[in-house]
C-alpha cells in the first residue's frame, strides 16, 4: 500500500457542483472540498487521455477498486493532509466575538470518551453531549461576559481547517479563496439568440484555489501507475464540471508518499472517536427489511475491517453530527448515481474497539471498505483532540 | 489517434464588449474578469464558454457547405468536439464513457504575435502561473448609451445605460486542443474550425458590434499544414 499526499491548485474557475437547484437552473457548489469521487474521476479521465491506461482498464479499478481517495480540502501551497488541514469535528465551535478572534475551539473529544469509558454506552449521546456542554458553560462562565451568550458562538463542522503555529482556522477565513457565481442564458440554436426561460447559474471557486488530499493505492494497482506519472511530469488535470468550456484546470503542484501515522494507547474494549472524512454509511437494511439501501450509521451498527493481519470490529455506540444526502452522476454509464443518505464531514462516531487495533492507524487512507475509492466511508480517529479544548 | 491545437490571436478593432454579467447595477452590463492564478488579480478575459459557442455556431453553419464540396466527410465531428446538439436526439449522443475531449480556453490578453507564439510554443499554462510583468494588464473603459423610442425616434425616457469595454487594439490570445481523433477526423476538424475563425473576420465575435481580426497563431500536428486546403485558409489567416 502507498499514501501519496497530493496538492493541487486550480489554474482556472472550477464548477465543483453538489446540488440542482429549482428546475436546474441555479446550480450550487461546494466550496471549500472537492468530493474524492470527483478527483477519483479526473485522475482516470486524465490517465486514459494520456495512454497511461485504457478505458477497460478504468472501468475494471472502478468497479473492483485497489485504491481510496478522500476528500479534498482547501488549504495553502504547502500543507499536508491530517497534519495542516482538517475537517471541524461535531464538537467545534468558533467564537465570532472575543475569544480567539476565529480559532476554532472544542468541547473536547477527550472528554467525551472518558466519559464513555467511564459511564460505558448507558447514556445516551444526546446525554453525554448536554453534560460536556454544561460543564464548558460553567468553565466559560468564570472566563468572560461575551462568551455567555449562544449568538456569539458559530457552529462549524465539515468546513475545512487550516493549522497557522498551534491554533486551527477555518481555511475560508485564512486562504485568499474567493467563490463566485455567474448567470448565463442558453442560447437558441435556430434563431442564434438566447433562449427564452434557459436562464442558469453556477456558483464556481475561482482559480488560484489550493487543495490539499490522499491517494491511497496498492503497488499493483492502475492508480498507482497514474499518481507514479503524475509525479513524474508538470501535469495539468481537469477537474470537476465545464472541462471543456476552459474551467476546472488544476495544476498538481506535489505530490508527496507518506507512511501511515500509527495510533498507539488504545487497547482492546476501549472506546474511540471516529471522525468522519469521507460521508459514511452502511448498506446493511433496515430492521425488517431486505433492500441495502445505503443509510448513514446509527447505534448498534457494526463496522468490521478486515485484512491479512485480522480483523478490526467497531461497534458503534454513539454518532454526533449531521446527515447529508449525496448525489451524483456516472460517466462511466452516463446514468445518475445512487443516492447516498450518510454521515456528514465531520460527524463524530463513537465506537467501541475489538479485534487488532493496530487497522485503526490506517483507516484515514483506506477508509473502511471499498467505498473508500469514491470518497466515501474514511474516518479518521481522534485519539486526542487535534482543537484546543474550552 | 491524434490531439489537435490550435493557437488564435483575436485582435480587437473597436470598443469590445463581451459578458452578460451585470456586475453592478448602476454600471450596467460588466466585462468578464478572470482571476489570474499567478498574480492572483483579475484581468479582462473572454470566457471560454463564449468562444466555444461562437465557434461552434459557426461550424454548425459551414458543414452543410464544407459537406457539399466534399471539403469534410461527416458533420457528425461538431457533435463529437462540441457535445451533442439540443435539435439531436439523446441516442445521437457520443456514447462514451468519458468528459468532453476538448478544451477551449479563456482568451487573455498578451503583448502581440510573438507574445502569443511563445505561449503557444510554453502551453497556455505557462500563462496561467506566470507572474512576471509580460502578462497584459488591459484597463477598461465606461461607455454611457441610450435607447432610442421607436415611436418617437429620440432618446428613450429612463433609458440610460453604460457598457464596459475593452480599447481598440489588444490581442487576446486562446487555445483549442481536442484529443483522441483519427486522421480523417483531425483534418476535417482542422478544415472546420479554420474557416469558422475566417466568419469572425466579417461577423461580429462579441456583443454591441464588437470588431475583430483573427490570425492563427500555431496549429499542431504540423502534418495538417501540408494539406493544400488547410494551408490555404492559414494564408488567409496571417
Amino acid at each position: 500500500m502507498r499514501i501519496f499526499n497530493i496538492v493541487i491548485k486550480f489554474l482556472t474557475p472550477a464548477l465543483l457542483q453538489v446540488k440542482e437547484g429549482y428546475r436546474g437552473m441555479m446550480y450550487s457548489g461546494v466550496a471549500d472540498k472537492v468530493p474524492g469521487s470527483t478527483i477519483r474521476g479526473s485522475l482516470l479521465t486524465w490517465g486514459i487521455r494520456e495512454g497511461i491506461i485504457s478505458e477497460d482498464e478504468a472501468v475494471k479499478e472502478s468497479l473492483s477498486p485497489k485504491h481510496s481517495v478522500t476528500t479534498f480540502l482547501l488549504t495553502h501551497e504547502t500543507s499536508r493532509m491530517y497534519e495542516d488541514t482538517m475537517i471541524a469535528h461535531a464538537l467545534s465551535l468558533m467564537f465570532k466575538k472575543g475569544l480567539g478572534n476565529g480559532t476554532i475551539y472544542s468541547l473536547s473529544v477527550d472528554r467525551l470518551i472518558n466519559k464513555y469509558m467511564s459511564k460505558g454506552a448507558i447514556l445516551t449521546p444526546k446525554d453525554i453531549l448536554t453534560e460536556l456542554i454544561n460543564e464548558v458553560m460553567k468553565k466559560i462562565d468564570v472566563k468572560g461576559d461575551e462568551l455567555k451568550c449562544s449568538a456569539n458562538t458559530e457552529r462549524v463542522m465539515g468546513n475545512s481547517l487550516t493549522r497557522v503555529n498551534d491554533s486551527w482556522r477555518l481555511s475560508k477565513d485564512l486562504i485568499d479563496y474567493v467563490s463566485g457565481s455567474y448567470v448565463g442564458v442558453g442560447i437558441d440554436r435556430l434563431r442564434r439568440t438566447s433562449a427564452p426561460g434557459v436562464l442558469f447559474g453556477y456558483e464556481y471557486v475561482e482559480s488560484g484555489a489550493v487543495y490539499v488530499g490522499i491517494v491511497s493505492c496498492s503497488e499493483d494497482s492502475v492508480m498507482c501507475k497514474i499518481v507514479e506519472a503524475l509525479r513524474k511530469s508538470n501535469v495539468v488535470i481537469s477537474v470537476g464540471k465545464g472541462t471543456g468550456r476552459g474551467y476546472g484546470l488544476a495544476k498538481v503542484l506535489d505530490i508527496r508518499e507518506l507512511s501511515p501515522k500509527i495510533v498507539s494507547n488504545v487497547k482492546e474494549g476501549d472506546y474511540v472517536a471516529l471522525e468522519v472524512i469521507g460521508p459514511t454509511f452502511t448498506l446493511k437494511p433496515h430492521t425488517g427489511t431486505s433492500v441495502p439501501i445505503p443509510r448513514p450509521l446509527t447505534l448498534g451498527d457494526e463496522i468490521i475491517v478486515r485484512s491479512k493481519s485480522g480483523s478490526l470490529e467497531l461497534k458503534v455506540v454513539g454518532v454526533l453530527g449531521g446527515i447529508n444526502v449525496f448525489r451524483g452522476w456516472s460517466l462511466r454509464t452516463n446514468t445518475p448515481k445512487l443516492t447516498i443518505k450518510a454521515l456528514d464531514y465531520g460527524s463524530l462516531i463513537i465506537a467501541k474497539v475489538r479485534g487488532n487495533v493496530g487497522l485503526l492507524s490506517i483507516l484515514p487512507y483506506v477508509g473502511i471498505n471499498e467505498f473508500s475509492s469514491q470518497g466515501f466511508n474514511i474516518v479518521f480517529p481522534l485519539i486526542t483532540d487535534f482543537l484546543p479544548s474550552l | 489517434m491524434g490531439n489537435l491545437r490550435l493557437g488564435t490571436l483575436l485582435c480587437i478593432e473597436g470598443l469590445a464588449h463581451w459578458g452578460s454579467a451585470y456586475r453592478e447595477p448602476t454600471l450596467g452590463s460588466g466585462i468578464s474578469m478572470c482571476k489570474h492564478a499567478g498574480l492572483n488579480e483579475y484581468l479582462v478575459c473572454i470566457r471560454g464558454q463564449y468562444i466555444k459557442g461562437l465557434l461552434r455556431r459557426w461550424c454548425e453553419r459551414l458543414a452543410p457547405l464544407l459537406l457539399s464540396r466534399n471539403l469534410i466527410k461527416t458533420k457528425e465531428i461538431i457533435s463529437k468536439v462540441f457535445g451533442p446538439s439540443v435539435l439531436s436526439s439523446v441516442n445521437e449522443a457520443e456514447p462514451t464513457s468519458l468528459p468532453s475531449r476538448t478544451y477551449v480556453g479563456d482568451a487573455y490578453p498578451v503583448k502581440g504575435m510573438k507574445h502569443a507564439k511563445e505561449l503557444f510554443k510554453k502551453g497556455v499554462f505557462a500563462y496561467l502561473m506566470d507572474n512576471s510583468d509580460r502578462i497584459v494588464k488591459v484597463s477598461t473603459r465606461l461607455v454611457t448609451r441610450i435607447r432610442i423610442d421607436d415611436v418617437s425616434g429620440k432618446a428613450a425616457v429612463g433609458a440610460l445605460y453604460h457598457e464596459v469595454k475593452v480599447p481598440l487594439g489588444i490581442p487576446f490570445y486562446f487555445e483549442l486542443v481536442v484529443k483522441d481523433l483519427s486522421n480523417d477526423e483531425l483534418l476535417d476538424l482542422a478544415r472546420l474550425l479554420l474557416l469558422s475563425l475566417t466568419q469572425l473576420n466579417i461577423s461580429s465575435p462579441g456583443r454591441s458590434g464588437t470588431v475583430a481580426s483573427v490570425k492563427v497563431v500555431g496549429l499542431k500536428p504540423e502534418d495538417l499544414l501540408q494539406d493544400n486546403v488547410v494551408k490555404e485558409i492559414i494564408r488567409w489567416l496571417k
